[in-house]
Protein backbone atom coordinates (compact mmCIF):
# COMPACT_ATOMS: atom_id res chain seq x y z
CA UNK A 1 0.00 0.00 0.00
CA UNK A 2 1.26 3.50 -0.88
CA UNK A 3 0.92 4.73 2.68
CA UNK A 4 0.74 3.02 6.02
CA UNK A 5 -2.67 4.19 7.15
CA UNK A 6 -1.88 3.71 10.82
CA UNK A 7 0.16 6.86 10.36
CA UNK A 8 -3.12 8.79 10.28
CA UNK A 9 -3.17 8.55 14.05
CA UNK A 10 -0.08 10.76 14.20
CA UNK A 11 -1.80 13.21 11.89
CA UNK A 12 -4.98 13.23 14.01
CA UNK A 13 -3.00 13.93 17.17
CA UNK A 14 -0.74 16.54 15.56
CA UNK A 15 -3.59 18.49 14.00
CA UNK A 16 -5.52 18.43 17.28
CA UNK A 17 -2.51 19.77 19.22
CA UNK A 18 -1.95 22.59 16.68
CA UNK A 19 -5.69 23.36 16.73
CA UNK A 20 -5.75 23.60 20.55
CA UNK A 21 -2.60 25.78 20.59
CA UNK A 22 -4.19 28.09 18.01
CA UNK A 23 -7.39 28.34 20.06
CA UNK A 24 -5.34 29.15 23.15
CA UNK A 25 -3.39 31.83 21.25
CA UNK A 26 -6.65 33.49 20.14
CA UNK A 27 -8.10 33.16 23.64
CA UNK A 28 -5.05 34.84 25.20
CA UNK A 29 -5.09 37.65 22.63
CA UNK A 30 -8.76 38.38 23.16
CA UNK B 1 -58.99 1.59 2.01
CA UNK B 2 -57.18 4.65 0.67
CA UNK B 3 -55.79 5.24 4.15
CA UNK B 4 -54.50 1.66 4.28
CA UNK B 5 -52.77 2.07 0.92
CA UNK B 6 -51.20 5.31 2.08
CA UNK B 7 -49.99 3.60 5.23
CA UNK B 8 -48.62 0.74 3.10
CA UNK B 9 -46.71 3.20 0.91
CA UNK B 10 -45.31 4.91 3.97
CA UNK B 11 -44.10 1.60 5.42
CA UNK B 12 -41.48 1.45 2.67
CA UNK B 13 -40.66 5.15 3.06
CA UNK B 14 -37.39 5.77 4.94
CA UNK B 15 -37.96 7.41 8.34
CA UNK B 16 -34.94 9.71 7.90
CA UNK B 17 -36.64 11.28 4.88
CA UNK B 18 -39.61 12.53 6.92
CA UNK B 19 -38.46 16.18 6.36
CA UNK B 20 -39.08 15.70 2.61
CA UNK B 21 -42.70 14.99 3.51
CA UNK B 22 -42.63 18.12 5.69
CA UNK B 23 -41.50 20.21 2.70
CA UNK B 24 -44.20 18.75 0.45
CA UNK B 25 -46.92 19.12 3.09
CA UNK B 26 -45.73 22.65 3.92
CA UNK B 27 -45.75 23.82 0.29
CA UNK B 28 -49.28 22.51 -0.25
CA UNK B 29 -50.47 23.88 3.13
CA UNK B 30 -49.08 27.37 2.51
CA UNK B 31 -51.24 27.92 -0.57
CA UNK B 32 -54.24 26.38 1.20
CA UNK B 33 -53.74 28.64 4.24
CA UNK B 34 -53.21 31.68 2.00
CA UNK B 35 -56.27 31.38 -0.22
CA UNK B 36 -58.69 28.96 1.51
CA UNK B 37 -58.19 28.80 5.30
CA UNK B 38 -57.31 32.54 5.67
CA UNK B 39 -56.85 32.70 9.46
CA UNK B 40 -56.45 36.18 10.98
CA UNK B 41 -53.20 37.73 12.35
CA UNK B 42 -50.94 35.86 9.91
CA UNK B 43 -51.37 32.54 11.68
CA UNK B 44 -51.75 29.13 10.07
CA UNK B 45 -53.87 26.21 11.22
CA UNK B 46 -52.40 23.02 12.71
CA UNK B 47 -53.07 21.19 9.42
CA UNK B 48 -49.41 20.85 8.39
CA UNK B 49 -48.26 19.71 11.84
CA UNK B 50 -51.23 17.32 12.05
CA UNK B 51 -50.40 15.61 8.74
CA UNK B 52 -46.67 15.48 9.59
CA UNK B 53 -47.26 13.92 13.01
CA UNK B 54 -49.63 11.38 11.44
CA UNK B 55 -46.94 10.47 8.88
CA UNK B 56 -44.36 10.21 11.68
CA UNK B 57 -46.51 7.71 13.59
CA UNK B 58 -46.97 5.62 10.46
CA UNK B 59 -43.23 5.73 9.72
CA UNK B 60 -42.37 4.68 13.28
CA UNK B 61 -43.99 1.33 12.54
CA UNK B 62 -41.48 0.74 9.71
CA UNK B 63 -38.96 -2.02 10.23
CA UNK B 64 -35.81 -0.20 9.08
CA UNK B 65 -34.87 1.80 12.14
CA UNK B 66 -36.02 -0.97 14.53
CA UNK B 67 -33.64 -3.40 12.80
CA UNK B 68 -30.72 -0.95 13.11
CA UNK B 69 -31.47 -0.52 16.81
CA UNK B 70 -31.63 -4.27 17.50
CA UNK B 71 -28.44 -4.83 15.50
CA UNK B 72 -26.65 -2.05 17.40
CA UNK B 73 -27.62 -3.42 20.81
CA UNK B 74 -26.60 -6.97 19.80
CA UNK B 75 -23.28 -5.71 18.45
CA UNK B 76 -22.52 -3.66 21.53
CA UNK B 77 -23.11 -6.65 23.82
CA UNK B 78 -20.15 -8.44 22.21
CA UNK B 79 -17.74 -5.48 22.32
CA UNK B 80 -14.94 -4.82 24.82
CA UNK B 81 -15.50 -2.75 27.97
CA UNK B 82 -13.42 0.09 26.45
CA UNK B 83 -15.71 0.31 23.42
CA UNK B 84 -18.79 0.10 25.63
CA UNK B 85 -17.52 3.06 27.66
CA UNK B 86 -16.75 5.00 24.43
CA UNK B 87 -20.24 4.25 23.05
CA UNK B 88 -21.92 5.20 26.35
CA UNK B 89 -19.96 8.50 26.49
CA UNK B 90 -20.89 9.35 22.91
CA UNK B 91 -24.52 8.43 23.59
CA UNK B 92 -24.65 10.57 26.74
CA UNK B 93 -22.99 13.59 25.09
CA UNK B 94 -25.24 13.17 22.04
CA UNK B 95 -28.30 13.12 24.27
CA UNK B 96 -27.27 16.34 26.08
CA UNK B 97 -26.44 17.97 22.71
CA UNK B 98 -29.84 17.04 21.24
CA UNK B 99 -31.69 18.10 24.40
CA UNK B 100 -30.05 21.54 24.38
CA UNK B 101 -30.75 21.88 20.64
CA UNK B 102 -34.37 20.78 21.05
CA UNK B 103 -34.91 23.18 23.96
CA UNK B 104 -33.44 26.04 21.89
CA UNK B 105 -35.70 25.15 18.97
CA UNK B 106 -38.77 25.38 21.24
CA UNK B 107 -38.07 29.06 21.89
CA UNK B 108 -39.27 31.79 19.52
CA UNK B 109 -36.59 33.15 17.16
CA UNK B 110 -34.72 36.03 18.79
CA UNK B 111 -30.96 35.52 18.38
CA UNK B 112 -28.59 37.61 16.28
CA UNK B 113 -27.93 34.59 14.03
CA UNK B 114 -31.67 34.46 13.36
CA UNK B 115 -31.88 37.93 11.82
CA UNK B 116 -32.52 36.49 8.34
CA UNK B 117 -35.43 34.47 9.76
CA UNK B 118 -36.83 37.58 11.42
CA UNK B 119 -36.21 39.72 8.32
CA UNK B 120 -37.59 37.43 5.66
CA UNK B 121 -37.69 33.63 6.17
CA UNK B 122 -40.69 34.01 8.49
CA UNK B 123 -41.69 37.64 7.94
CA UNK B 124 -42.51 37.38 4.25
CA UNK B 125 -44.82 34.33 4.34
CA UNK B 126 -46.55 35.90 7.37
CA UNK B 127 -47.05 39.23 5.62
CA UNK B 128 -48.56 37.41 2.64
CA UNK B 129 -50.83 35.40 4.96
CA UNK B 130 -51.91 38.71 6.55
CA UNK B 131 -52.95 40.22 3.22
CA UNK B 132 -54.22 36.84 1.91
CA UNK B 133 -52.29 37.35 -1.31
CA UNK B 134 -48.97 36.43 -2.92
CA UNK B 135 -48.73 39.81 -4.64
CA UNK B 136 -45.42 41.69 -4.29
CA UNK B 137 -44.87 43.57 -1.01
CA UNK B 138 -43.65 46.80 -2.54
CA UNK B 139 -41.37 47.76 0.39
CA UNK B 140 -39.52 44.43 0.55
CA UNK B 141 -36.43 43.49 -1.47
CA UNK B 142 -36.28 39.84 -0.29
CA UNK B 143 -39.88 39.44 -1.45
CA UNK B 144 -38.33 39.21 -4.92
CA UNK B 145 -35.86 36.49 -3.89
CA UNK B 146 -36.31 32.80 -4.65
CA UNK B 147 -37.66 31.40 -1.34
CA UNK B 148 -39.65 28.15 -1.83
CA UNK B 149 -38.23 26.51 1.31
CA UNK B 150 -39.06 29.56 3.46
CA UNK B 151 -42.68 29.36 2.31
CA UNK B 152 -42.82 25.56 2.71
CA UNK B 153 -41.75 25.87 6.36
CA UNK B 154 -44.08 28.74 7.22
CA UNK B 155 -47.22 26.64 7.92
CA UNK B 156 -45.19 24.94 10.67
CA UNK B 157 -43.58 28.13 11.98
CA UNK B 158 -46.76 30.17 12.12
CA UNK B 159 -49.14 27.63 13.66
CA UNK B 160 -48.26 28.83 17.17
CA UNK B 161 -49.16 32.16 18.81
CA UNK B 162 -45.62 33.41 18.16
CA UNK B 163 -43.39 32.12 15.35
CA UNK B 164 -41.62 28.89 16.29
CA UNK B 165 -38.57 27.11 14.85
CA UNK B 166 -39.22 23.51 15.88
CA UNK B 167 -39.46 22.36 12.27
CA UNK B 168 -35.79 23.25 11.71
CA UNK B 169 -34.90 20.70 14.41
CA UNK B 170 -36.91 18.05 12.53
CA UNK B 171 -34.64 18.71 9.53
CA UNK B 172 -31.53 18.41 11.69
CA UNK B 173 -32.79 15.04 12.99
CA UNK B 174 -33.43 14.05 9.35
CA UNK B 175 -29.85 15.06 8.48
CA UNK B 176 -28.48 12.75 11.15
CA UNK B 177 -30.67 9.88 9.95
CA UNK B 178 -29.55 10.38 6.36
CA UNK B 179 -25.87 10.62 7.40
CA UNK B 180 -26.28 7.33 9.32
CA UNK B 181 -27.78 5.60 6.30
CA UNK B 182 -25.26 7.05 3.83
CA UNK B 183 -22.26 5.90 5.88
CA UNK B 184 -23.94 2.53 6.51
CA UNK B 185 -24.35 1.95 2.77
CA UNK B 186 -21.02 3.42 1.59
CA UNK B 187 -19.01 1.53 4.24
CA UNK B 188 -20.55 -1.81 3.26
CA UNK B 189 -23.09 -1.92 6.09
CA UNK B 190 -20.76 -1.36 9.03
CA UNK B 191 -22.95 -0.17 11.88
CA UNK B 192 -20.29 1.38 14.13
CA UNK B 193 -19.00 3.49 11.24
CA UNK B 194 -22.55 4.75 10.62
CA UNK B 195 -22.86 5.72 14.29
CA UNK B 196 -19.42 7.34 14.14
CA UNK B 197 -20.49 9.32 11.06
CA UNK B 198 -23.46 10.73 12.98
CA UNK B 199 -21.27 11.68 15.96
CA UNK B 200 -18.67 13.31 13.66
CA UNK B 201 -21.31 15.42 11.87
CA UNK B 202 -22.80 16.50 15.21
CA UNK B 203 -19.29 17.36 16.44
CA UNK B 204 -18.61 19.56 13.39
CA UNK B 205 -18.75 23.14 14.68
CA UNK B 206 -20.30 24.45 11.45
CA UNK B 207 -23.26 22.12 12.07
CA UNK B 208 -23.49 22.46 15.86
CA UNK B 209 -23.61 26.25 15.75
CA UNK B 210 -26.88 26.10 13.79
CA UNK B 211 -28.68 23.43 15.84
CA UNK B 212 -31.86 24.80 17.41
CA UNK B 213 -31.74 28.00 15.34
CA UNK B 214 -34.16 29.31 12.73
CA UNK B 215 -31.46 29.34 10.01
CA UNK B 216 -32.02 27.41 6.79
CA UNK B 217 -28.56 25.99 6.09
CA UNK B 218 -29.26 22.69 7.87
CA UNK B 219 -32.54 22.42 5.93
CA UNK B 220 -30.58 22.83 2.69
CA UNK B 221 -27.94 20.36 3.92
CA UNK B 222 -30.72 17.85 4.57
CA UNK B 223 -32.14 18.32 1.06
CA UNK B 224 -28.81 17.61 -0.65
CA UNK B 225 -27.78 14.67 1.55
CA UNK B 226 -31.29 13.18 1.26
CA UNK B 227 -30.99 13.51 -2.53
CA UNK B 228 -27.69 11.58 -2.52
CA UNK B 229 -29.17 8.96 -0.18
CA UNK B 230 -32.26 8.48 -2.34
CA UNK B 231 -30.09 8.37 -5.48
CA UNK B 232 -27.92 5.64 -3.93
CA UNK B 233 -31.03 3.67 -2.99
CA UNK B 234 -32.40 4.16 -6.54
CA UNK B 235 -35.50 5.92 -5.23
CA UNK B 236 -35.48 8.13 -8.30
CA UNK B 237 -38.73 10.02 -7.70
CA UNK B 238 -37.80 10.94 -4.14
CA UNK B 239 -34.26 11.88 -5.23
CA UNK B 240 -35.65 14.28 -7.86
CA UNK B 241 -38.04 15.91 -5.36
CA UNK B 242 -35.26 16.42 -2.82
CA UNK B 243 -32.88 17.78 -5.43
CA UNK B 244 -35.56 20.19 -6.71
CA UNK B 245 -36.06 21.60 -3.20
CA UNK B 246 -32.31 22.10 -2.89
CA UNK B 247 -31.91 23.45 -6.42
CA UNK B 248 -34.50 26.21 -5.93
CA UNK B 249 -33.65 27.01 -2.29
CA UNK B 250 -31.76 30.27 -2.98
CA UNK B 251 -31.20 32.51 -6.01
CA UNK B 252 -27.54 31.56 -6.39
CA UNK B 253 -28.04 27.79 -6.11
CA UNK B 254 -29.42 27.13 -9.65
CA UNK B 255 -26.40 28.74 -11.39
CA UNK B 256 -24.00 27.11 -8.90
CA UNK B 257 -25.55 23.67 -9.51
CA UNK B 258 -25.44 24.22 -13.27
CA UNK B 259 -21.73 25.09 -13.11
CA UNK B 260 -21.02 22.08 -10.88
CA UNK B 261 -23.10 19.84 -13.18
CA UNK B 262 -21.35 21.09 -16.33
CA UNK B 263 -17.81 20.67 -14.90
CA UNK B 264 -18.72 17.29 -13.42
CA UNK B 265 -20.16 16.18 -16.77
CA UNK B 266 -16.97 17.17 -18.62
CA UNK B 267 -14.70 15.48 -16.06
CA UNK B 268 -16.82 12.30 -16.12
CA UNK B 269 -16.81 12.23 -19.93
CA UNK B 270 -13.03 12.61 -20.04
CA UNK B 271 -12.40 10.15 -17.18
CA UNK B 272 -14.65 7.41 -18.53
CA UNK B 273 -13.06 7.80 -22.00
CA UNK B 274 -9.60 7.37 -20.50
CA UNK B 275 -10.43 4.15 -18.70
CA UNK B 276 -11.50 5.21 -15.20
CA UNK B 277 -14.15 3.00 -13.64
CA UNK B 278 -17.41 4.37 -12.19
CA UNK B 279 -18.00 3.89 -8.48
CA UNK B 280 -20.08 5.10 -5.51
CA UNK B 281 -23.26 6.15 -7.35
CA UNK B 282 -25.56 4.01 -9.50
CA UNK B 283 -26.00 4.97 -13.18
CA UNK B 284 -29.69 5.73 -13.85
CA UNK B 285 -31.04 3.77 -16.84
CA UNK B 286 -33.38 5.29 -19.42
CA UNK B 287 -36.52 4.67 -17.30
CA UNK B 288 -34.84 6.14 -14.22
CA UNK B 289 -33.74 9.21 -16.20
CA UNK B 290 -37.35 9.78 -17.32
CA UNK B 291 -38.57 9.48 -13.71
CA UNK B 292 -35.87 11.87 -12.49
CA UNK B 293 -36.71 14.43 -15.16
CA UNK B 294 -40.49 14.15 -14.69
CA UNK B 295 -40.38 14.46 -10.88
CA UNK B 296 -37.83 17.28 -11.00
CA UNK B 297 -39.93 19.22 -13.54
CA UNK B 298 -43.23 18.77 -11.71
CA UNK B 299 -41.71 19.63 -8.30
CA UNK B 300 -39.92 22.66 -9.75
CA UNK B 301 -43.14 23.94 -11.29
CA UNK B 302 -45.02 23.41 -8.03
CA UNK B 303 -42.49 25.02 -5.69
CA UNK B 304 -40.51 27.58 -7.69
CA UNK B 305 -42.68 28.81 -10.56
CA UNK B 306 -44.69 31.41 -8.55
CA UNK B 307 -41.44 32.92 -7.21
CA UNK B 308 -39.73 32.88 -10.61
CA UNK B 309 -42.68 34.57 -12.32
CA UNK B 310 -42.99 37.23 -9.61
CA UNK B 311 -39.25 38.05 -9.71
CA UNK B 312 -39.22 38.13 -13.52
CA UNK B 313 -42.27 40.40 -13.70
CA UNK B 314 -40.88 42.93 -11.21
CA UNK B 315 -37.14 42.78 -11.96
CA UNK B 316 -36.62 41.22 -15.38
CA UNK B 317 -34.72 38.28 -13.86
CA UNK B 318 -36.15 35.13 -12.28
CA UNK B 319 -33.14 34.91 -9.95
CA UNK B 320 -33.11 38.42 -8.43
CA UNK B 321 -30.62 39.83 -7.42
CA UNK B 322 -28.64 37.80 -10.00
CA UNK B 323 -28.82 39.15 -13.56
CA UNK B 324 -30.80 42.29 -12.71
CA UNK B 325 -30.86 44.74 -15.60
CA UNK B 326 -30.18 42.12 -18.27
CA UNK B 327 -33.83 42.37 -19.37
CA UNK B 328 -36.20 45.25 -18.65
CA UNK B 329 -38.89 44.30 -16.11
CA UNK B 330 -42.48 43.84 -17.29
CA UNK B 331 -43.62 46.12 -14.46
CA UNK B 332 -43.48 49.80 -15.43
CA UNK B 333 -41.42 51.80 -12.93
CA UNK B 334 -40.33 55.41 -12.75
CA UNK B 335 -36.60 55.60 -13.71
CA UNK B 336 -35.74 56.48 -10.10
CA UNK B 337 -37.48 53.44 -8.66
CA UNK B 338 -35.81 51.15 -11.20
CA UNK B 339 -32.42 52.64 -10.25
CA UNK B 340 -33.12 51.80 -6.59
CA UNK B 341 -33.97 48.20 -7.51
CA UNK B 342 -30.71 47.96 -9.47
CA UNK B 343 -28.81 49.49 -6.57
CA UNK B 344 -30.34 47.07 -4.06
CA UNK B 345 -29.37 44.14 -6.33
CA UNK B 346 -25.82 45.52 -6.55
CA UNK B 347 -25.72 45.91 -2.73
CA UNK B 348 -26.84 42.30 -2.23
CA UNK B 349 -24.24 41.08 -4.75
CA UNK B 350 -21.42 43.12 -3.22
CA UNK B 351 -22.02 41.38 0.11
CA UNK B 352 -20.38 38.27 -1.34
CA UNK B 353 -16.95 39.95 -1.22
CA UNK B 354 -17.18 40.89 2.45
CA UNK B 355 -15.93 37.47 3.58
CA UNK B 356 -12.55 35.73 3.40
CA UNK B 357 -9.06 37.08 2.71
CA UNK B 358 -9.29 37.72 -1.02
CA UNK B 359 -8.71 35.24 -3.81
CA UNK B 360 -4.91 35.12 -4.21
CA UNK B 361 -2.97 31.85 -4.37
CA UNK B 362 -1.61 32.42 -0.85
CA UNK B 363 -5.12 33.12 0.48
CA UNK B 364 -6.29 29.90 -1.21
CA UNK B 365 -3.60 27.82 0.50
CA UNK B 366 -4.16 29.48 3.89
CA UNK B 367 -7.95 29.20 3.83
CA UNK B 368 -7.87 25.40 4.30
CA UNK B 369 -6.62 26.09 7.83
CA UNK B 370 -8.25 29.45 8.51
CA UNK B 371 -11.83 28.30 7.82
CA UNK B 372 -11.44 25.82 10.68
CA UNK B 373 -10.24 28.15 13.42
CA UNK B 374 -11.31 31.44 15.01
CA UNK B 375 -9.19 34.45 14.08
CA UNK B 376 -10.61 36.91 16.59
CA UNK B 377 -12.89 36.02 19.51
CA UNK B 378 -15.03 33.12 18.33
CA UNK B 379 -15.41 34.12 14.67
CA UNK B 380 -13.20 34.39 11.59
CA UNK B 381 -13.15 36.13 8.21
CA UNK B 382 -15.37 33.36 6.82
CA UNK B 383 -18.06 34.24 9.39
CA UNK B 384 -17.50 31.40 11.84
CA UNK B 385 -15.02 28.50 12.13
CA UNK B 386 -16.00 25.04 10.92
CA UNK B 387 -14.02 23.33 13.68
CA UNK B 388 -11.71 20.42 14.43
CA UNK B 389 -13.63 17.54 12.82
CA UNK B 390 -13.15 19.10 9.37
CA UNK B 391 -9.39 19.29 10.02
CA UNK B 392 -9.34 15.67 11.19
CA UNK B 393 -10.93 14.40 7.97
CA UNK B 394 -9.43 16.85 5.43
CA UNK B 395 -6.04 15.19 4.82
CA UNK B 396 -7.22 11.54 5.09
CA UNK B 397 -10.00 12.40 2.61
CA UNK B 398 -7.36 13.82 0.25
CA UNK B 399 -5.36 10.61 0.71
CA UNK B 400 -8.41 8.50 -0.12
CA UNK B 401 -9.04 10.52 -3.30
CA UNK B 402 -5.43 10.06 -4.46
CA UNK B 403 -5.61 6.34 -3.68
CA UNK B 404 -8.84 6.01 -5.61
CA UNK B 405 -7.41 7.83 -8.64
CA UNK B 406 -4.26 5.68 -8.46
CA UNK B 407 -6.45 2.60 -8.89
CA UNK B 408 -8.28 4.41 -11.74
CA UNK B 409 -11.55 4.47 -9.83
CA UNK B 410 -13.56 7.68 -10.18
CA UNK B 411 -14.48 9.10 -6.75
CA UNK B 412 -17.63 10.90 -7.93
CA UNK B 413 -18.79 12.23 -4.55
CA UNK B 414 -15.29 13.55 -3.89
CA UNK B 415 -15.30 15.20 -7.31
CA UNK B 416 -18.53 16.96 -6.31
CA UNK B 417 -16.77 18.17 -3.13
CA UNK B 418 -13.80 19.57 -5.12
CA UNK B 419 -15.92 21.34 -7.75
CA UNK B 420 -18.34 22.68 -5.09
CA UNK B 421 -15.38 24.03 -3.12
CA UNK B 422 -14.01 25.84 -6.20
CA UNK B 423 -17.41 27.44 -6.95
CA UNK B 424 -17.54 28.53 -3.28
CA UNK B 425 -14.07 30.07 -3.59
CA UNK B 426 -15.21 32.31 -6.44
CA UNK B 427 -18.58 33.06 -4.82
CA UNK B 428 -19.42 34.24 -1.30
CA UNK B 429 -16.75 32.78 0.99
CA UNK B 430 -19.01 32.14 3.98
CA UNK B 431 -18.20 28.96 5.84
CA UNK B 432 -21.88 27.99 6.06
CA UNK B 433 -21.96 27.61 2.28
CA UNK B 434 -19.40 24.79 2.69
CA UNK B 435 -21.72 22.72 4.89
CA UNK B 436 -22.56 20.27 2.09
CA UNK B 437 -18.99 19.53 0.91
CA UNK B 438 -17.65 19.35 4.48
CA UNK B 439 -20.39 16.96 5.59
CA UNK B 440 -19.83 14.84 2.47
CA UNK B 441 -16.10 14.83 3.28
CA UNK B 442 -16.85 13.54 6.81
CA UNK B 443 -19.22 10.88 5.43
CA UNK B 444 -16.70 9.64 2.84
CA UNK B 445 -13.74 9.59 5.23
CA UNK B 446 -15.61 7.71 7.95
CA UNK B 447 -16.97 5.28 5.33
CA UNK B 448 -13.72 4.56 3.48
CA UNK B 449 -10.83 4.88 5.96
CA UNK B 450 -9.35 1.36 6.15
CA UNK B 451 -9.54 1.50 9.93
CA UNK B 452 -11.39 3.74 12.36
CA UNK B 453 -8.73 3.97 15.03
CA UNK B 454 -9.49 4.59 18.69
CA UNK B 455 -7.45 7.82 18.43
CA UNK B 456 -9.86 9.20 15.84
CA UNK B 457 -12.87 7.92 17.78
CA UNK B 458 -11.74 9.57 21.02
CA UNK B 459 -10.90 12.86 19.29
CA UNK B 460 -14.29 13.00 17.60
CA UNK B 461 -16.01 12.34 20.93
CA UNK B 462 -13.88 15.04 22.60
CA UNK B 463 -14.97 17.40 19.78
CA UNK B 464 -18.58 16.44 20.48
CA UNK B 465 -18.02 17.29 24.14
CA UNK B 466 -16.60 20.70 23.14
CA UNK B 467 -19.65 21.32 20.94
CA UNK B 468 -21.93 20.48 23.86
CA UNK B 469 -20.14 23.19 25.87
CA UNK B 470 -20.46 25.58 22.92
CA UNK B 471 -24.20 24.82 22.57
CA UNK B 472 -24.83 25.23 26.30
CA UNK B 473 -22.90 28.50 26.27
CA UNK B 474 -24.91 29.79 23.30
CA UNK B 475 -28.32 29.07 24.84
CA UNK B 476 -27.94 29.04 28.64
CA UNK B 477 -29.01 32.71 28.91
CA UNK B 478 -32.52 31.70 27.82
CA UNK B 479 -32.99 28.75 30.14
CA UNK B 480 -35.91 28.99 32.50
CA UNK B 481 -36.99 32.41 31.25
CA UNK B 482 -40.65 33.01 30.38
CA UNK B 483 -41.03 33.33 26.59
CA UNK B 484 -41.96 37.01 26.82
CA UNK B 485 -38.51 37.68 28.33
CA UNK B 486 -36.77 35.59 25.67
CA UNK B 487 -37.91 37.58 22.64
CA UNK B 488 -36.28 40.86 21.64
CA UNK B 489 -37.42 44.12 23.21
CA UNK B 490 -38.31 45.26 19.69
CA UNK B 491 -40.65 42.28 19.25
CA UNK B 492 -42.30 42.83 22.65
CA UNK B 493 -43.19 46.36 21.51
CA UNK B 494 -44.25 45.11 18.07
CA UNK B 495 -46.73 42.69 19.67
CA UNK B 496 -48.49 45.64 21.31
CA UNK B 497 -48.72 47.75 18.14
CA UNK B 498 -52.00 48.12 16.26
CA UNK B 499 -52.84 50.19 13.18
CA UNK B 500 -54.62 53.38 14.19
CA UNK B 501 -56.83 56.09 12.69
CA UNK B 502 -58.75 53.72 10.43
CA UNK B 503 -55.58 52.36 8.73
CA UNK B 504 -55.13 48.66 8.04
CA UNK B 505 -51.31 48.67 8.02
CA UNK B 506 -48.59 49.45 10.53
CA UNK B 507 -46.02 51.98 9.35
CA UNK B 508 -42.58 51.02 10.69
CA UNK B 509 -38.94 51.98 10.24
CA UNK B 510 -37.50 48.46 10.60
CA UNK B 511 -38.01 45.37 8.44
CA UNK B 512 -37.54 42.41 10.83
CA UNK B 513 -41.24 42.13 11.62
CA UNK B 514 -41.88 38.38 11.99
CA UNK B 515 -43.90 39.08 15.16
CA UNK B 516 -46.21 41.65 13.55
CA UNK B 517 -49.87 40.63 13.67
CA UNK B 518 -50.78 43.22 11.03
CA UNK B 519 -49.63 44.02 7.51
CA UNK B 520 -46.77 46.51 7.55
CA UNK B 521 -45.21 49.12 5.32
CA UNK B 522 -41.58 49.83 6.07
CA UNK B 523 -39.88 53.18 5.51
CA UNK B 524 -36.13 52.76 5.81
CA UNK B 525 -33.60 54.34 3.46
CA UNK B 526 -30.46 52.64 4.74
CA UNK B 527 -31.49 49.00 4.61
CA UNK B 528 -30.46 46.80 1.71
CA UNK B 529 -33.73 44.91 2.25
CA UNK B 530 -36.12 47.86 1.98
CA UNK B 531 -37.38 49.65 -1.13
CA UNK B 532 -38.61 53.25 -0.99
CA UNK B 533 -42.33 53.82 -1.49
Amino acid sequence: MWVDLRQWDYYFLAVTVVYILWRLKILMAH
Amino acid sequence: MAFKNFNGTLKSFPLAHLPTLALSIGTFSFWLELYVVRLPFGHTSWLAWGILILCLFMLLTSRGWQLYLKQAVALLCHESLFLKVIAATAFFLGLVYLSVGLYASLLPPHLLQESDALTYHITLPRQHLLIHSFTHLTWSVPDLFLLPIDYALSPFELATTWPNKLIQFVFFAGCLGVVFHLVYILSGQVLHRAAMGVVAVMACHAVAIQVGLAMLDLVMLYCFLAFIDSFLAKRWGLAAIEFAFFFWSKSFIPPQMMVIGAILGMVLYWALKTGFSWQELPIPDSRARKILLAFFTVTSLAIALPHLIKAFYYTGTPLYPLGTGFYAPLMKYTPDHWQVLLQRAADCMSEKDSYGHGRSLLAFIKHFWLIAVPERGVNNAFDYPVGLVYLLVLVPWGGLVIKSLKYRKLPILSLIIVIWWLTWWFGSQQSRFLLVPITLMIILTISYLPKISWVLTVLVIVSLGLEVISLVDAHRHDWGKPLIKVIREKDRKLLELKPFQGKTELELNFEDVAFSQFPVTVHQDNSVYVLPK
